[in-house]
């Protein structure tokens, strides 16, 4: 038997979120162990800048722990903070390149979907490494649109309409950036 | 197990929790159950594969902070971020714009007003003023100086208007007036001087004043500075009309007080212009005053402003003043008074009032 895992969390979240806006100094505690590595993973696909990931998630969580009295509840808090993750993410890359902080940032109106890398996984198994390599790949040949719904899809296992709000686009779009994304993976999946 | 997993294909393992678990989350225990499952379903290694490098290169290296760090972390924020409340939720803001709100209502309401209502406001009034008069309205940012017949002066302030006869009648001189506007009227008790707003009236007993009567604004204010006014609400002056009755409800004023009318309680509050001047001509600029006692200091104060002090002389009879004041205001003077001899002052009704606790 496989422990039946996660209630989804959305009831729990909504109700951590409520905690936090009274004030709740143990659910704004429950939700960074919560979310704070899964944001930090969303942010380093943007920057592979550990510290400079780790100041934009904490800034977001700062943020909101500050205005908890005037904030709203959002629909779903996971899509809340990945979003304001990124919306950070995208603010404070575009202030160090204007004070010429950091030279390598190179961002035009929106930002970059790096690409994956299968040396960044680490796994013992063979086979496992293989099917990394073709997975990465393949995925690095879609459009970084594409990518990024992937990812936000797959990886963090959200619906559409929260991806909607996360990029900034409507469901339609998502499901179309879905749709295309699949069709190349599996017109090129080869064994 | 679920079994429904046998037909699991490599997106579906890949957004199933129990499975993310044990690739994203390993332990001891979901490692050997998944293991088992497929020891036991061969068919499906292949998806699971494909699921599990799917996952593993979507997270690529997972920095991740541990328990301790993450806890740090909240302490921090906890600690250092203090609570912003929004500017708009901020009282002096809320003021701000509340005022603004009178302002730029009582702006339109003043366009309109001059569209619309010529013939009801002051048709009521008076005969005089519905024929043959002369109107002059102030558009521009300086004030306007009007000379009327009668040789009283009106300074116009700005987005005012007035209205006033070509000829006063023999017994009463009569002005309509909508917006600010500062009087210096020539005596003549035979012929009473009357200032109309929408609201209130003002019968001029003496020589200068100000009336602030806006459209829409909610508070309609006269100041006196010098000589005496009486105020009347327009309503009251109606009936007394009617009722062909001589005694009138108003309030009289002296220098240095105000009355104002609020639109919403239609009452008239006496109280102190808000830059009392001094009144007695050639006064000395500076008081030094040496141990006198309170008294006596009350005493110039009320002389020199024309505004009465109230305190219990028991309370305060071993009060004394060590102070030298020159241009100081009123107000500020008494700040210093209070906070000399422990004390606080309120002002009802156009008269200072001191609470002491005694020296």
């Amino acid at each position: 038997m496989i422990p039946q895992e996660a209630q989804p969390s959305t009831n729990n979240d909504s109700q951590l979120w409520q905690q936090l806006k009274n004030g709740s100094e143990i659910a704004l505690g429950k939700l960074i162990k919560k979310y704070f590595n899964l944001l930090q993973n969303y942010g380093y696909k943007f920057f592979r800048n550990e510290d400079f990931v780790k100041d934009c998630v904490q800034e977001v969580f700062v943020e909101i722990w500050s205005r908890r009295q005037n904030i709203s509840q959002p629909d779903s808090v996971r899509a809340y903070l990945l979003s304001s993750v990124r919306k950070k993410i995208l603010r404070e890359s575009v202030r160090q390149k204007i004070n010429g902080e950091n030279e390598i940032i190179n961002i035009e109106n929106d930002l970059k979907f790096a690409e994956f890398s299968p040396e960044l996984v680490i796994i013992e198994q063979e086979n496992t490494q293989e099917t990394i390599q073709k997975v990465a790949i393949l995925l690095n040949s879609l459009p970084k649109r594409q990518r990024e719904v992937i990812y936000l899809r797959f990886y963090q296992n959200l619906e559409r309409d929260e991806i909607a709000q996360i990029m900034s686009v409507n469901c339609q779009s998502v499901s179309n950036l879905l749709q295309a994304a699949f069709k190349t993976i599996r017109e090129n999946w080869s064994g | 197990m679920n079994t429904n997993y046998q037909k699991y294909s490599f997106e579906d393992f890949s957004r199933d929790e129990s499975f993310r678990q044990w690739v994203l989350n390993p332990d001891n225990k979901n490692d050997e159950l998944w293991k088992k499952w497929i020891s036991e379903n061969p068919d499906c290694a292949e998806n699971i594969n494909i699921a599990k490098a799917f996952l593993l290169t979507l997270q690529q290296k997972d920095v991740l902070l541990n328990n301790d760090d993450l806890e740090l972390i909240t302490d921090q924020i906890v600690e250092e971020s203090p609570l912003i409340i929004p500017f708009w939720k901020n009282t002096a803001y809320k003021i701000a714009a509340s005022i603004l709100v009178i302002i730029s209502i009582g702006f339109f309401g003043l366009k309109f007003y001059f569209q619309e209502s010529d013939n009801m406001t002051t048709g009521k009034i008076t005969q005089n003023l519905s024929s043959n008069f002369v109107e002059e309205e102030n558009n521009s940012t300086e004030k306007k100086q009007i000379i009327l017949e009668d040789g009283s002066q009106i300074t116009l302030y700005k987005k005012s208007k007035i209205r006033y006869p070509k000829q006063f009648s023999t017994q009463i001189r009569e002005v309509y007036l909508i917006g600010q506007a500062f009087f210096k009227v020539t005596k003549n008790p035979k012929r009473p001087f009357w200032v109309y707003t929408n609201y209130i009236s003002t019968q001029v007993l003496g020589t200068s004043f100000m009336v602030k009567a806006f459209e829409n604004e909610k508070n309609i204010k006269v100041e006196v500075h010098s000589g005496k006014v009486s105020v009347y609400r327009r309503e009251d002056l109606e009936k007394a009309k009617i009722q062909q009755k001589n005694e009138l409800i108003g309030i009289i004023l002296t220098p240095n007080q105000e009355v104002d009318y609020s639109i919403t309680d239609a009452r008239l509050l006496k109280s102190i212009i808000s830059q009392p001047e001094v009144l007695v001509e050639n006064s000395p600029n500076h008081f030094n005053f040496d141990e006198t006692p309170i008294k006596e200091v009350f005493g110039i104060l009320e002389k020199t402003y024309g505004i009465n002090i109230i305190f219990d002389e028991k309370n305060m009879e071993n009060c004394f003043l060590n102070a030298s004041f020159s241009d100081e205001s009123l107000y500020d003077k008494l700040k210093l008074i209070c906070k000399i001899t422990h004390s606080t002052y309120e002002i009802v009704d156009a008269q200072i009032i001191i609470h002491s606790k005694g020296c």
